[in-house]
């Protein structure tokens, strides 16, 4: 038997709300009331009291139709988006002893400096993600020099790498990403957010719009790493296939809310809540 | 109509006061950009507006000025700012660095270190390195309040990876006390290593971007660059200054014509003050 | 010696602004007098007190006969005049409706409170070069002064040039989105004593504007309108007339009429595209632009880039944004004193940075050579050439 593996993040009751607010919010909204705007002051409650557990090298996933707030959920772990209430403890892998530190209440200049070190992200559209008159090359380096590295031929040798184990051509190490196809500059995302070896990867929608060759190559990409780097990822899609590949751990949202919550199989072969239910029916 | 009088040093009192302010904001944060009002003055917008502010708000009548552009006293622009500061305050004037209290320059730092009691101040155009990354200023203030240089150090990895080099001549971009990142003005690289740990106070001004900031004496000034591809100075073995005959200044090219009319390139001092000091050394 | 060729030295500058009054003067003709400028060439003069931010019309007269007509260097001595001025006050805000109007339209319906009034205004006329100008008499003069003479003792009706304003008609039904406006408690932003920073106040705005150059503004409205944006102005009003202007009383507050500025007001709506979060019901955006003098083309412009910029800030606009959306674009680029003193800093001597140009080139030449046909590349990725082959690329 393994021992207990040790959370990595610890998310609690994260909560972002698009408008003031009124007092008929809490009994207007969610998935009971089928909406997640409030009819009576419009406000939108993009992601409501949202709590989960990512234990070190644990794949979550993070299923949901558009505008069920898996993308708002997945900005505030990327500390790109404000939450209105809530915390994520975060537990340095490395360090076990360290003790939790909630990110939320980090100064910007810390939270830059956490995203630039122990953060990795992968957009569904690459223009998000990378600098498009920047090289190949320059995108994976950005990772390194935010790290400190300061020897180009070292810079290039890691950038080369990370390309090679991405499996992207290293000669055109110096070209321009508008000269890459779709599927390359994913891998290309894929490379630089691995360069810093983050603590924790995610992964918004990865392979939505690709061939669905192409798709299952990045896929098996992205299992490769897992297992052979063993990274903590966190995965968004409105794919159950997707999901089922690739995570172990998969919750279910509804408007801003997490309805379901399990193992992966478990919730594709015995969904219990109606939307989950209904999600399963019409994937299959 | 009357002739227009003016007060001392040009700007009102409660302007220059503004710029005192803001210069002592920058002193306390070293290569942070301070905004300041910025007058309009009677020189035109990008014609060394942000140094003439600051000049004309520090200088004392007791003090002994010197005007530079391109390290020439006699350059057009050092002549016309000289005139108007002259006019408004009646300060002496000089053309020797080693006799000035204060010094206004554009595109270069003098050539002779600068004591502690002396003052450089340097007119800017540009103000922002990261203007070549991120022109919008409200998302290149947030990049300095979060120390986010990574794209400006990519910038500086695809200028050595396109052009085998730090391909970059002048503003050359450098960290200040490890902490903001901050654009040289254009002076040459030959300039940049002056402003480390210098006794004297650098102070910099930009009229028409309206932001001062400083290098206040004994501060670290790192420009960026790699361990494998240094940053340098411009410097070309043998090449010497065709009058003092020095090979340890920054020349600039110069054509003449000889007696039987034919032209021909030389290389000359661009710190004139510095040239003829050496020429009358025998 | 002749080492540096362009050494200017004060004799030469000197020489260059006795030429330069040579230049102006060596036609012959007898000297303009500033009336004859401030009355024929009105449009030049008010053109320099709205781009030189200065309401001074015999001074803007001097400006433009010291500039030879050229509009940017009259507005921008008037610019550097009222740099010395020290600030006594600021204004009670002045009401557009207060407006003694001369010439007073809207676009937006036919038939408005007061009605339209074309006035002075070349929007109708045919446009030939009329020679009969070239030669134009004291006579003549007299004879158009009692042709409007005329119309007077045809249109007088007491209450002339006071008008209702069609945008409050608006306001009272609710069909316009609110803005920030000023109160008679609040001073405006002034960006003549604090550097303007973004996100900057709607009354920063509004003053960066005003002062712009026209030709800028009218470039950046006209690109938001033509392809290069998502506005669709309707101009609800146009006025132009004197304007009472008003300070507070230093001990009890109350209004103190200090005079009248010549000056032209253009409010805009326009179409709301989508609702945000948060919002009521869709409603127009409001637009406003102002001048000194009567500055139509650039009141038009001004109003349409508010309006555009309002929605921007209100999240409302849903087409194409294009540049005349980026407040920040807009502001810093269009001062045409700012502008046009950087463009023409290009002639100041560059030969140190020019040096060090030529030194860099030099370099990337050499690595140019060296890396001719990606050669470099190549070569890291050769040095992976031994690890997993290289598989043909699926979907390149």
């Amino acid at each position: 038997m393994k021992s207990i593996p040790t959370w990595v993040l610890r998310v609690d009751g994260l909560t972002r709300r698009f408008g003031v607010g009124c007092p008929r919010c809490t009994d207007s909204v969610g998935p009971a009331h089928e909406r997640s705007q409030c009819p009576w002051c419009a406000t939108v409650h993009a992601c409501t009291a949202a709590s989960f557990t990512l234990a070190r090298g644990e794949v979550l996933g993070i299923v949901g139709e558009s505008g069920s707030g898996k993308s708002t959920l997945l900005q505030m772990l990327n500390l790109t988006s404000p939450a209105d209430a809530g915390a994520i403890w975060y537990r340095e892998p490395t360090d076990p002893a360290a003790p939790p530190i909630d990110l939320l209440r980090l100064d910007r200049y810390a939270m830059r400096q956490f995203r630039n070190d122990r953060l990795g992200i992968v957009h569904q559209r690459p223009e998000l993600g990378l600098e498009m008159r920047f090289s190949v090359g320059g995108n994976v380096a950005e990772k390194l020099l935010l790290a400190r590295w300061r020897n180009v031929a070292a810079i290039r040798e890691r950038a080369a790498s990370l390309m090679h184990q991405t499996e992207l051509p290293v000669e055109r190490i110096d070209d321009a990403p508008p000269t890459f196809s779709g599927g390359m500059l994913q891998r290309v995302q894929i490379a630089r957010a691995l360069a810093s070896r983050p603590a924790l990867l995610l992964l918004d929608e990865v392979t939505s719009g690709l061939d669905l060759s192409v798709q299952a190559r990045v896929l098996d990409l992205i299992r490769r790493i897992q297992w052979e780097q063993q990274v903590t990822m966190v995965l968004v899609s409105h794919d159950l296939g997707v999901i089922k590949q690739l995570a172990r751990r998969t919750i279910v949202m509804k408007h801003g809310h997490i309805v379901e919550a399990g193992l992966t199989d478990q919730i594709l072969e015995d969904p219990q809540h109606p939307y989950t239910q209904l999600l399963v029916s019409s994937a299959l | 109509m009357h002739e227009l009088h003016y007060t001392y040093g040009l700007i009102d009192e409660d302007s220059k006061r503004e710029v005192r302010r803001a210069l002592l904001k920058a002193v306390a944060l070293p290569g942070h950009q301070v905004p300041f009002a910025s007058r309009d003055l009677p020189i035109a917008r990008g014609w060394g507006t942000g140094g003439l502010q600051i000049t004309l708000a520090l200088i004392a009548p007791e003090d002994v000025l010197k005007v530079i552009d391109q390290g020439d006293d006699e350059s057009v622009n050092a002549v016309n700012l000289r005139r108007l500061i002259a006019q408004t305050t009646g300060v002496s004037l000089t053309a020797v660095t080693a006799d000035a209290t204060v010094i206004q320059t554009r595109h270069r730092i003098p050539e002779e270190r600068l004591r502690a009691d002396q003052i450089l101040v340097l007119q800017v155009p540009m103000v922002d390195p990261l203007r070549w990354v991120e022109p919008n200023l409200e998302r290149a203030t947030v990049m300095h309040g979060e120390a986010d240089y990574g794209r400006m150090w990519v910038y500086m990895y695809e200028s050595v990876v396109r052009a085998g080099d730090l391909r970059i001549a002048t503003q050359y971009p450098v960290i200040v006390a490890d902490r903001y990142l901050m654009d040289t003005t254009p002076i040459p690289r030959w300039d940049v290593p002056k402003l480390h740990q210098a006794d004297a106070l650098f102070l910099f001004g930009a009229g028409r971007e309206k932001r001062i900031y400083a290098v206040p004496p004994h501060t670290s000034v790192a420009p960026l660059e790699f361990e494998d591809v240094p940053f340098r100075v411009e410097y070309t073995p043998g090449q010497r200054c065709a009058r003092c005959g020095c090979g340890d200044s920054f020349l600039t090219s110069h054509a003449v014509s000889d007696a039987d009319g034919a032209t021909r390139w030389v290389t000359t001092c661009s710190d004139t003050s510095f040239c003829a000091a050496r020429q009358a050394v025998p | 010696m002749g080492y540096i060729a362009a050494r200017g030295g004060t004799a030469a500058i000197l020489n260059a602004e006795v030429l330069v009054e040579h230049y102006r003067s060596r036609g012959g003709t007898p000297p303009l007098t500033l009336d004859q400028i401030q009355h024929q060439l009105r449009h030049a003069v008010g053109r320099a007190m709205h781009e030189g931010a200065l309401y001074a019309p015999h001074l803007a007269a001097l400006a433009v006969k010291q500039a030879e007509g050229d509009s940017i260097e009259a507005s921008f001595l008037l610019r550097a005049y009222r740099a010395t001025l020290p600030r006594v006050m600021a204004t009670l805000p002045a009401h557009g409706r207060l407006m003694q109007c001369a010439r007073r339209i809207s676009a937006a319906f036919r038939d408005i409170p007061g009605g339209q009034l074309l006035g002075p205004s070349t929007d109708y006329q045919i446009r030939l070069l009329r020679a009969t100008l070239a030669r134009e008499s004291d006579d003549d003069i007299a004879r158009i002064a009692t042709l409007v003479e005329g119309f007077a003792a045809t249109h007088a009706d007491g209450g002339i040039g006071h008008f209702p304003k069609v945008v409050d008609h608006l306001r009272a039904h609710q069909m316009v989105v609110p803005v920030p406006t000023a109160t008679d408690a609040t001073e405006p932003f002034d960006i003549t004593r604090q550097a303007l920073q973004f996100p900057c106040p709607r009354s920063a705005r509004l003053q960066a504007l005003a002062q712009a150059d026209t030709g800028s503004l009218l470039t950046y409205a006209y690109s938001s309108v033509r392809g290069y944006g998502d506005a669709h102005p309707t101009l609800a009003e146009l006025r132009y007339g004197h304007l009472p202007i008003a300070v507070a009383h230093p001990v009890d507050g109350s209004a103190v009429w200090i005079g009248e500025l010549e000056a032209t007001e253009c409010e805009t709506v326009s179409k709301a595209h989508s609702v945000r979060a948060g919002d009521a019901a869709p409603r127009f955006h409001l637009g406003y632009g102002f001048t000194y003098g009567q500055g139509e083309v650039k009141a038009i412009s001004m109003a349409i880039l508010d309006s555009v910029l309002n929605q921007v800030r209100s999240g409302g606009l849903s087409g194409e944004s294009g540049p005349a959306a980026d407040e920040e674009f807009v502001l810093l680029h269009s001062d045409g004193i700012e502008a046009s003193g950087f463009t023409a800093h290009y002639k100041l001597p560059h030969y140190v940075t020019f040096e060090a140009d030529l030194q860099v080139l030099e370099r990337a030449k050499r690595h140019a050579a060296t890396n001719a046909g990606g050669r470099l590349g190549r070569a890291l990725a050769a040095a992976f050439a031994n690890a997993a082959a290289d598989e043909e690329d699926g979907d390149a």
